[in-house]
């Protein structure tokens, strides 16, 4: 286990170098404020924000790089003497999951304070009253995402070899990305919306993507973006339930939770019912 | 101790891997599988291993059925062909990890383990650099550190050295003086006649007896 800790370092530096400039750039910057950064803020449903999501993906995408064989690992060129000692594989792929769940827990809260760390040592660091629950949210979301997304990909590996399943879990992603960045031209352009070629300083755009909530409510990145959601929590006016929808931080929890529980249940039949009748060559290493 | 096959079959995609084999093995004996390559050896030892499902036919140890009263067959040691270890972890740190599994021995079981196969417990190389010979030498380690009461061993002696095949021989025969049920698979029947009790003979996934000794 201790060989999986080393990768901790990897939030700790993308954390930090993200906000190693935008610390001496403020003079006071909100602890919120560095926790919806990290958390997708400023992506704006609009593919000219692709960039900007893809670097915000970045850390996520390099969790799942580096755990994604923590548990699949022992299903490869070692696989036989390490199952021929386990009488019963339900009793100990539990355990593994929770390991996994606490590494992306780990992970999430190194690169949120990182950045906290950062700013704090090189600007200003504010703390509002806000920061605590939408904290715990935070948490709570990035860990559940990164945990089940991770394990589909050890346990996606045991049926197809490593690299498909990474493939696979990948271009969920990506599709999840890709609907994410159209939303707001797609749902405008379905409204037969055009907008004005004068606009007064009071005019307010209509909002199309209430009625989209269907394409919103399941897509990954959109329940990452802690900015998207509706509860306050005291956060201020401005940062967060930027598009005003009916988008609540306890449905991203449960909607992560119950894919995490499913993935759960499919890699316990999965490990249980898996025969060994070929010799798996692959090494299960993250860098081999 | 009794491990009793009845009618064990395989069959992978329509293909008959093992084909009704009825064996009756007792431990304290050393049984011999002997044929040529893509026999059904290796299958065999991971069907009696617990490892891989049966098509048909049943597989108990004293009276317990196999995936039904245990998953894996309990207090095994095995070695299967091509099958090899952790390649980024060192020899001690690879049995290390696998001994944690059902924590029976220590450090010190497990150096007179590499020691008894004649490799050096400190040795820092990983398992990746380690020769065919050295790596086929920890492998047979793994199999004996926890002083099984069953043995399979798929073609222990592949890619030793004279002496190495020696010190397998060595190794099978004390784990058979310690009372452990021990089965080699090997593609050489004169190598394996100096050792075994018995010897199947396996082809095509029937299995045939040569008169006992």
């Amino acid at each position: 286990m201790k060989y999986y800790f080393r990768f901790l370092i990897v939030p700790l530096l993308l954390g930090a170098v993200s906000f190693l400039l935008y610390a001496a750039r403020l003079p006071e910057v909100p602890a919120t404020t560095v926790l919806l950064n990290t958390a997708f803020q400023n992506t704006h449903l609009m593919p000219d924000d692709i960039p900007e999501i893809l670097t915000r993906f970045l850390p996520l995408l390099l969790f799942q790089i580096f755990y994604g064989t923590m548990i699949y690992r022992h299903f490869c060129t070692a696989s036989i003497y390490y199952f021929s000692r386990k009488t019963k594989r339900v009793r100990w792929f539990l355990p593994e999951c929770g390991i996994l769940f606490l590494y992306a827990l780990a992970y999430s809260a190194v690169l949120l304070f990182s950045g906290i760390g950062i700013v704090a040592a090189f600007g200003k660091l504010r703390w509002d009253p806000g920061f605590l629950p939408l904290m715990v949210y935070y948490l709570l979301i990035y860990s559940l995402f990164l945990f089940f997304t991770t394990l589909a990909i050890n346990i996606l590996s045991i049926l197809v070899t490593g690299s498909a399943a990474f493939i696979i879990v990948e271009a969920v992603n990506l599709i999840c990305i890709a609907v994410y960045s159209v939303l707001d031209p797609v749902s405008k352009k379905a409204a037969g919306y055009v907008a004005p070629s004068y606009v007064t300083p009071d005019y307010v755009e209509p909002n199309f993507l209430r009625d989209w909530m269907w394409a919103i409510r399941p897509n990954f990145i959109a329940n990452l973006n802690l900015s998207l959601h509706r509860d306050g929590l005291g956060v201020p006016e401005g940062l967060i339930n930027l598009k005003d929808l009916d988008f609540g931080l306890n449905g991203s929890i449960v909607y992560f939770l119950v894919l995490s529980v499913i993935v759960i249940v499919a890699g316990c039949l999965i490990v249980t019912k898996h025969s060994f009748i070929e010799s798996n060559k692959e090494t299960g290493g993250v860098f081999s | 101790m009794k491990l009793v096959l009845k009618d064990v079959c395989k069959e992978i995609r329509k293909k008959t891997i093992l084909s009704h084999i009825d064996l009756e093995l007792e431990s304290g004996n050393v049984y011999a599988f002997v044929g040529e390559n893509g026999s059904g050896k290796t299958m065999l030892f991971r069907a009696i291993s617990g490892l891989m499902d049966l098509t048909s036919g049943s597989i108990t140890l004293d009276g317990k059925e196999l995936h039904k009263d245990f998953e894996v067959l309990p207090n095994l040691g095995l070695t299967i062909e091509n099958a090899g270890l952790y390649p980024e972890l060192t020899g001690m740190e690879n049995l290390r990890l696998l001994a944690r599994l059902n924590k029976k021995i220590g450090d010190e079981e497990i150096r007179e383990a590499i020691e008894r196969v004649g490799l050096d417990p400190k040795d820092r190389r990983t398992y990746r650099k380690y020769s065919l010979g050295m790596k086929q030498r920890i492998v047979v380690a793994q199999a004996i550190m926890e002083k099984p009461d069953i043995l399979l061993l798929d073609e222990p002696t592949n890619a030793l050295d004279e002496d190495g095949v020696d010190l397998v021989r060595k190794i099978i025969l004390e784990e058979k003086e310690r009372g452990a049920l021990v089965l080699i698979a090997d593609h050489n029947p004169e190598d394996i006649r100096l050792l075994a009790d018995k010897v199947f003979y396996i082809s095509r996934g029937v299995v045939s007896e040569e008169k006992e000794r």
